[in-house]
């Protein structure tokens, strides 16, 4: 018994004495591991030149969740059910439904207008500030810095019918007949359309000419807002005429005949363009990646970019909303919010969005002018990324197809820095790559205002669905109806439109508009 | 020596267990997967009752009855889905359980071994293809305007086809070709089947004076009649479950009328707002069918006085 306690005294005393002895050291702060979710993301973080020095930057471990983007939605319901060890997440939406869920956390609580400029500025501007929820921001909006989509025409094409641009709708149509009857085998169509939920971007320049105010993003919240009056556009004599218009080049051949079954726009377009199967169709960098390409293929070819123009008795209209492609939010489940916030914070910062975009200072560039030239070390940047022009966390981890910088620190609202963003350009590429024009050209058709796309009616998401699925469905089936059944599919449309409840989701904009914005 | 069978379905369960512990070890993995994966989930179907939140999980979340199932009922969308579902694969059933027994006999008459083999080798080869895989060689195939077949049909003078963008064609196409692409692997079990037969009978009958036909109709189909028992109850189980990775990848907006099933208008749906009460109870109610199917068919199998799977 005596040797036992002697024996145990021994012991405590050792463990005390251990425990006095290793308390005298601080344990050096290492860094913490920051993951983050993102759909389709390529690259590997032990790797990457960029990701190593984002780390240190950073003092973090990033580690990245992926999934490809056919699952994105899928995977991100599972990892905010889970409880996946996951800090940043960017999700498609349903930013409520993970809010009510507890899921996620409010971001303002750790940020401040000075700690946290850029993400302060995004998530108070004026036009995001529906996105709040009980008066708090729980996710970052991730703004593309401008639009670089456009409608690419081969204009080798256009020379050999000895037409130019089209400039009205007799003209395109004239146009694309001309494509289509080039090639003997008939299997070319004019435009290259895609289908399902595409349509509403498809259909963007057709819309547009009939003088319907579209939307690249949000079909459901299109509304033509006149002297403080919504109208859905799916209800707009415009949108039939247009849409009549889009069913003849169907029934004519001038339109791709299986567009409603082809969804994964834009890669089926380009496919389609590259292969000299369509004359026309909507890409995403025309002027750069998408003309460089298909002089690869086809070194004889030359593009051009439609111009906008309006169908004969109607008013040219621009796509309204801001682009938004995907919100960026820090999990509940996160054990390291103020860092994960840090990071998001860090990317929207014009050294971060050098650094995203351009890759790292000293391998890959050298100077960097104001307005966004820097010199690029070809060399190393074509061993690390090859022919890419921005590097790939551009797109994943910034603002979707951000090639830039937004100096929201500067300006008093961030709508303000929006309009004075800053594209970047390695100054070997300025006239090849043309970001600036592709931006400039795809103003033209992009960005009227829409003061309700953000209002989002999470109670009422059946009603959501039931409007989308809708539309989908009447806009496709109008167009592919056959010769001399439009008007018919049309009335078709406005009744399933009814019947799903078109009006009363209106009435609920309506009501909104009235109270906060009229 | 050894107890008779009827002593030993009367031992104590601990003696029994004792008796056969390495029989029973060997069932042990396959009892734990079925209890954890099977069983245990079993509890999540209190979501269709419940609006399920995720913080508050199954004990927090508030119970609403059947709301859910009464928004999925009034619901026209979902009533279309739900009557494509079984039209769609009602016809898979009739339509494959069929030619998986035909293509099995047919297999079995060949005598010469070598074609017999090739050929039951590329009919059941496409069973190994996702519907991913298939339904851009279809699309390739059958479109309207660029494909193969569409250019054939014209050339021969049918004229063009819409397969994949017609409401009148599309569920005979969704039927026809899943019945194509699995015909050869179901054919697999009857093979088997007809090859436990015993031969002793073929010789007898054909003794007898019976032809091939004859043996097929009174010695063939007899003998697998309980494997076509079997696998009929055991598909009609399952028989709403099926067809959604088919109708996924091969629909689009022109066919929801008649090619939308419960699934892919589930997913549609839940694509704006991740209701998992609702799914919770889309799936009920398609278990709840399934399962009464099942009990039904086997019921009468029984009372028939054919094989039954309990």
């Amino acid at each position: 018994m005596k040797r036992a306690s002697v024996v145990t005294l021994l012991g405590v005393m050792l463990l005390s004495a251990l425990f006095v002895w290793g308390g005298g050291q601080q344990p050096e702060e290492g860094p913490v591991t920051i993951t983050i979710y993102r759909g389709g993301i390529t690259i590997d973080p032990d790797t990457d030149p960029v990701v190593l020095e984002l780390e240190k930057r950073l003092n973090v471990d990033i580690v990245f969740v992926t999934a490809p983007w056919s699952e994105n939605r899928q995977k991100v319901n599972l990892i905010l059910s889970t409880g996946d060890d996951v800090d940043i997440v960017t999700t498609v939406d349903t930013i409520p439904k993970w809010q009510a869920d507890g899921v996620i956390i409010a971001l303002d609580e750790y940020i401040t207008e000075k700690t946290h400029p850029y993400i302060y500025k995004i998530t108070n501007s004026t036009t995001f500030t529906p996105l709040k929820i009980d008066g708090q921001a729980w996710a970052i909006p991730q703004v593309p810095l401008g639009v670089a989509w456009g409608t690419m025409v081969r204009q080798d094409w256009l020379d050999k019918l000895g037409m130019d641009l089209p400039q009205d709708e007799e003209q395109l149509y004239k146009a694309l007949k001309g494509f289509k009857d080039m090639d003997p085998s008939g299997q070319t169509t004019g435009f290259q359309f895609e289908g399902d939920r595409q349509i509403r971007r498809t259909t963007i320049p057709i819309m547009s000419m009939f003088g319907v105010p579209s939307s690249f993003w949000d079909q459901h919240v299109n509304f033509d807002i006149k002297n403080g009056m919504l109208t859905h556009i799916c209800t707009m004599e415009n949108t039939k005429a247009a849409l009549k218009y889009m069913n003849r080049l169907y029934n004519e051949g001038l339109i791709n005949h299986d567009f409603p079954s082809m969804n994964s726009f834009p890669q089926l377009t380009e496919k389609y363009i590259m292969t000299g199967k369509a004359g026309m169709g909507w890409v995403i960098n025309p002027f750069t990646s998408q003309a460089a390409r298909l002089k690869e293929i086809d070194p004889g070819s030359d593009v051009s970019l439609l111009q906008p123009f309006s169908a004969r008795g109607y008013e040219f209209r621009r796509a309204q909303g801001m682009m938004v492609q995907i919100y960026a939010v820090v999990t509940s489940k996160s054990k390291h919010p103020e860092k994960a916030i840090e990071c998001l914070e860090y990317f929207q910062s014009l050294e971060g969005r050098r650094l995203l975009v351009a890759g790292v200072e000293g391998p890959h560039w050298s100077s960097f002018s104001d307005d966004g030239i820097f010199d690029r070390n070809e060399a190393r940047w074509e061993q690390d990324y090859g022919k890419q022009l921005y590097h790939p966390l551009n797109f994943y981890l910034g603002q979707g197809n951000c090639e830039g910088y937004v100096p929201a620190k500067d300006y008093a609202t961030f709508e303000e820095a929006y309009a004075n963003s800053v594209p970047f350009v390695p100054a070997s590429k300025k006239d090849e790559a043309n970001v600036r024009l592709e931006y400039k050209e795809g103003a033209k058709w992009f960005g009227d205002p829409n003061p309700v796309q953000f209002v989002l009616f999470p109670e009422h998401s059946d009603l959501e669905a039931a409007v989308t699925d809708a539309i989908v469905t009447g806009w496709t089936k109008c167009i592919a109806a056959k010769a001399g059944e439009f008007e018919k599919t049309w009335e078709e449309h406005q009744a399933e439109l009814k019947r799903v409840g078109l009006d009363e989701w209106t009435a609920l904009y309506q009501d909104y508009y009235d109270k906060n914005i009229k | 020596m050894p107890k008779q069978l009827h002593e030993i379905r009367h031992d104590p369960l601990g003696k029994h267990i004792r008796r056969y512990k390495y029989l029973y070890l060997m069932i042990l993995p396959a009892l734990l997967w079925l209890i954890i994966f099977r069983y245990l989930p079993i509890y999540g179907v209190t979501m269709a009752f419940q609006d399920f939140s995720l913080n508050r999980g199954f004990f927090g979340s508030p119970f609403v009855g059947l709301k859910h199932f009464q928004w999925l009922l009034s619901d026209p969308g979902f009533k279309r889905a739900f009557i494509n579902t079984w039209l769609i694969n009602v016809g898979k059933l009739a339509l494959g359980f069929t030619s998986t027994i035909v293509l099995a006999v047919l297999i079995n008459e060949m005598r010469h071994i070598i074609l017999k083999r090739s050929i039951q080798t590329i009919t059941y080869m496409p069973h190994f293809i996702s519907w991913v895989i298939m339904a851009g060689i279809f699309n390739s195939l059958f479109a309207y305007e660029t494909g193969a077949v569409s250019h054939l049909l014209e050339l021969i003078g049918l004229g063009k086809f819409d397969f994949l963008q017609d409401d009148r064609y599309f569920r005979v196409f969704v039927v026809v070709s899943h019945v194509w692409k699995e015909v050869g692997w179901g054919s697999i079990i009857y093979l088997a089947a007809i090859a436990a037969i015993n031969p002793e009978l073929y010789e007898a009958a054909w003794v007898d004076g019976a032809g091939r036909f004859r043996q097929l109709l009174y010695i063939t189909l007899p003998g697998i009649a309980s494997t076509m028992i079997i696998v009929f109850i055991l598909n009609l189980g399952s028989v709403l479950n099926w067809s959604f990775d088919q109708v996924y990848n091969l629909y689009s907006p022109l066919v929801y009328e008649t090619g939308d099933i419960m699934q892919t208008y589930i997913i549609r749906n839940l694509s704006h707002n991740p209701n998992f009460s609702r799914l919770a109870a889309a799936g009920f109610i398609r278990s709840i069918i399934g399962m009464t199917l099942l009990v039904v068919a086997n019921s009468l199998a029984r009372r028939w006085g054919r094989a039954s799977i309990y």
